[in-house]
């Protein structure tokens, strides 16, 4: 019989390294499906798994329900990719400068794709994006996605709404 | 143009043994790191803290002699206790 979550966290809280590398077991692959959706490539998945669970770790203490703590690793990543997603817009705006200075590559007729869909929601609050992506792609329900948000109900269907909008103005732009 | 549905299968993160077991080895090294670290920093303060102390200890005790030995006493005018001990009632008492 699989060890329950509370137990696992109050042991691995004792550091008992084999309870909290079960954990790692159990959510790691949700974990990074998570960060996957909402970066929309592969390339800081590893990162933000490894911070979420070097990020937990420190924190067990402070972990006031035990069993609901695949919900709290997600709120985590959802915190790391916030902060990766500002580092890349900034990237992102100096490539687009640069790409200014030279002769454009592609056709701009090109059919849409996912990466199209992602350079989109880079153009738009990452506020906005998380909730669209945890419902849209990811197929969260409202509420959970609301959970892990850290936000209300109304307030993350106001801003996959405001996304749906942005999103399709940018790709029609 | 729209947003069309969403190949979800395109958007499922490749998650196998090899790399699950790759992160968590790193996972696990830097969070004994951080551990590691932590307790450097502990240690630190502790130290920084005892020193402070022992630095602090003999005022603390000079000007405790010098209170103590005139309890609610007033101190006479025009003469200062110092930490040396010097033109203050160490030593007096």
């Amino acid at each position: 019989m699989p060890i329950d979550d509370a137990t696992l966290v109050e042991r691995a809280r004792a550091d008992d390294e084999a309870a909290f590398t079960t954990i790692y077991l159990r959510y790691a692959r949700y974990v990074a499906g998570v960060a996957y959706q909402l970066l929309g490539d592969d390339g800081e998945v590893d990162d933000v798994v490894q911070e979420t669970f070097v990020a937990a770790r420190e924190g067990l203490a402070e972990l006031e329900e035990p069993a609901a703590v695949k919900r709290w690793l997600v709120v985590i990543a959802i915190r790391r990719v916030h902060r990766l997603v500002a580092r890349r817009k900034v990237r992102r705006w100096f490539a687009r400068k640069m790409s200014e200075l030279s002769p454009r590559a592609s056709d701009p007729r090109e059919a849409r794709s996912l990466e199209e869909l992602y350079d989109a929601l880079d153009r738009i609050p990452t506020k906005l994006r998380v909730p669209w992506i945890l419902t849209r792609v990811g197929a969260m329900s409202i509420e959970h996605a609301a959970d892990v948000c850290e936000v209300s109900v109304a307030t993350l269907k106001r801003r996959v709404a405001a996304a749906d909008e942005r999103i399709e103005r940018k790709l029609s732009e | 143009m729209s947003i069309g549905p969403i190949d979800q299968s395109a958007m499922q993160v490749r998650w196998d043994a090899a790399r699950e077991r790759s992160v968590l080895v790193s996972t696990l090294a830097r969070c004994e790191r951080v551990a590691r670290r932590r307790r450097a920093a502990r240690w630190i303060v502790a130290g920084t803290a005892v020193l402070v102390l022992l630095r602090a200890l003999p005022r603390l005790a000079a000007r405790a002699d010098d209170a103590g030995g005139f309890a609610g006493a007033a101190e006479p005018s025009g003469v200062r206790p110092t930490s040396s001990g010097h033109g203050g009632n160490a030593g007096k008492g």
